[in-house]
Parts: C-alpha cells; structure tokens; sequence
C-alpha cells in the first residue's frame, strides 16, 4: 500500500499520467458520455456521467489481450484546473478506478478472482489548429501484475472547422508502458499515427502502431 | 500498407468536404442565420476550441427557462441567445451559466432596443 502511494504520488509529481490518450473525461453537467478504445493492448469501455462540471462517475470495462482477463470497475474522474484562453484551452484531469479482475482463459489454472484499480492524471492543450496531451496511469492487479504506462500525443488539423463541420486530425502517439511485475513484460516502447474526425457529439479515431496493429476509438456525448 | 491507405484517403476526402458553410447537428442554415440576426444576447468565448464545446454551451442553456434558442459560432468564439418574449438574464446568470458548461466570459453585449 506505502508503494502504492509512493507510485500515485510519483506520477502525480510528474505530471503526466493517464487514460488511453483519450481527452475530456469530463462532460457538461448532466452529460452522459462513452469512451471506447480499441487497439492491440486492450479493449476498454468507459461510461460516465457528469453531475458537476468537475466530476463524471461511471464505469469502466477493460479486457486485456495480453493477461487476458478483464478488470470492470467503477470509476471517478476529476477536472483538476482549466485554463480557458482566447484561442486555447488546456486542462488537468485526474483519474481513480477500483474493482475486480476476472480471468478470461478457460484452463483449469485460470487465476481467481482479485480486486483491483488505478489512479491517473493527464493533461492536455490544444487550440482549433493544434493538439498536446500526456498521461499516466499506474495499476495495481494484484496476481495479475501491476502496471505503469504513459502515452502522449501531438496532432494537428489540416483545416480548421467551424461549428458543425467535420473535423480532421492528424495525430502521432507515443506509449511507453514499464515492465510489469505479473506478466513477464519487458518495457515496451510504440508510436500509433491517429487520425480523428468528429462531427457534432461524435468522435471516431483510426489508427495504426509501429507494428502494423490497428486502434479505433469512439466517443460519444449525450 | 492497405490500413494506412485508408486512413490517407479517409483524410483527403474529410479535407475535401469542409469550409462550407455547414449546418450544426439539430439546426438548419435557415435557422442559424434567424438565430445570428435575431439574438438578444451575443456571449464572447475563451476556451472555445471544438464542437464539444458548443454542444456543451448549447445543452446548458436550453434548460434555462428564459431561453428560446442558442447557436455557437466557433469562427466568432461567440454564442448567440434568443430569449422568450417577456423574459431576460442579467449578465452574473450568464457568467456563471458559461462558468458551468465549462467556459469563460470575454464580453456581453445586448441587443440594442
């Protein structure tokens, strides 16, 4: 537990934890939203509500292709500071998730069940033309093996859309994920070109990483 | 290679279908321009970068009983309201109603008459 806040409070220090790269975790108030995110590392569904324009609480689903198991839990997220400027906005979001790992192989030394969570902070920045984010999120998994992994981002538009229109992005992220402690990992370090369109209250994004691995995500606020 | 050609022609026919003047997801050209020209209330915007924004502008406002209808201009980083005959909301209201969608006030100004 004492490493455990020693890790949360490394990551929070350092200032870039996080959620798969996707921004926004935060909604109006009284806005549902779902997150989904698809790539080679894991399928994962996040959906929040939003009762105050610091909060969304919701659930979150993860079934990870390498341990195959899947943790669901539920989830809080937090606007921590925005800095709405003139042709900008950036903020600081932090994350924390508990509840239970199940896994998924049909082999009679299939793992029991074990409780488990994260804490995450990402950041972002970004204007109608240009687009920063990094994060951070450390797990713990119990028998499943703990896990520290950081992504950033960097995208541009090639246009900038106005109300209604589509909006294009070119984005190129990069993820770092540490050795884990329960999978026999090695550090494994990839880059995903990203291209995101969305239109009104949807979010779509196309990707490919470094090894050929497709990634689609999809949001949608309601 | 045949991921990456998608994704390049997706982005060159995305490319190619903007900067016209385009409707938002509910509300017509028509609308829009009546909304622009009849506004009682023009709301400067900081922060205003994204579709995201103006549904989330747009979805607070509308429960507010005064309100008639909104439209989010992006390009002029202003908001437009039209108010109900007989109704008004003094300028601290409209502060903190773009405070809880999660922007920030730059100027209001109203119509005049």
């Amino acid at each position: 537990m004492r490493q455990t806040l020693l890790i949360a409070t490394a990551i929070i220090a350092f200032g870039t934890t996080a959620l798969p790269a996707n921004a926004r975790p935060v909604s109006y108030p009284s806005g549902w939203t779902v997150m989904l995110r698809n790539d080679v590392n894991m399928n994962s569904a996040h959906v929040h509500y939003t009762p105050d324009r610091f909060h969304s609480v919701g659930l979150r689903l993860v079934y990870d292709r390498n341990g195959d198991f899947v943790y669901s839990g539920a989830q809080v997220n937090r606007l921590i500071k925005r800095w709405n400027k003139p042709d900008s906005q950036a903020n600081i979001y932090g994350m924390v998730s508990a509840g239970l790992i199940t896994d998924e192989t049909s082999s009679p030394l299939a793992r029991d069940d074990d409780a488990g969570g994260f804490i995450a902070l990402s950041a972002d920045w970004e204007t109608r033309r240009y687009f920063i984010s990094a994060s951070a999120e450390h797990w713990e998994r119990g028998r499943y093996g703990d896990e520290t992994a950081y992504h950033g981002r960097l995208g541009i538009a090639p246009y900038v859309a106005g109300t209604g229109a589509l909006h294009t992005w070119f984005m190129i992220e990069g993820h770092h994920k540490a050795e884990s402690n329960g999978l026999q990992q090695n550090d494994k370090l990839g880059a995903t070109a990203v291209l995101r369109f969305f239109k009104g209250p949807s979010l779509v994004e196309l990707g490919v990483d470094d090894q050929g691995e497709p990634m689609l995500n999809y949001i949608h606020r309601f | 290679m045949s991921i990456m050609k998608s994704l390049f022609l997706a982005t060159a026919l995305a490319t190619a279908a903007t900067n016209a003047p385009v409707a938002s997801a509910n509300q017509s050209v028509e609308e829009i321009a009546t909304i622009k020209n009849t506004a009682d209330i023009t709301i400067g915007l900081n922060g205003l970068v994204c579709d995201f924004c103006s549904i989330a502008l747009n979805k607070t406002f509308k429960k507010h009983s005064a309100v008639a209808a909104t439209y989010v201009d992006i390009d002029a980083k202003s908001m437009f309201v039209v108010l109900k005959d007989g109704t008004n909301i003094g300028d601290a209201e409209l502060t903190e109603l773009v405070i809880n969608a999660g922007y920030n006030v730059a100027s209001i100004t109203r119509k005049a008459g």
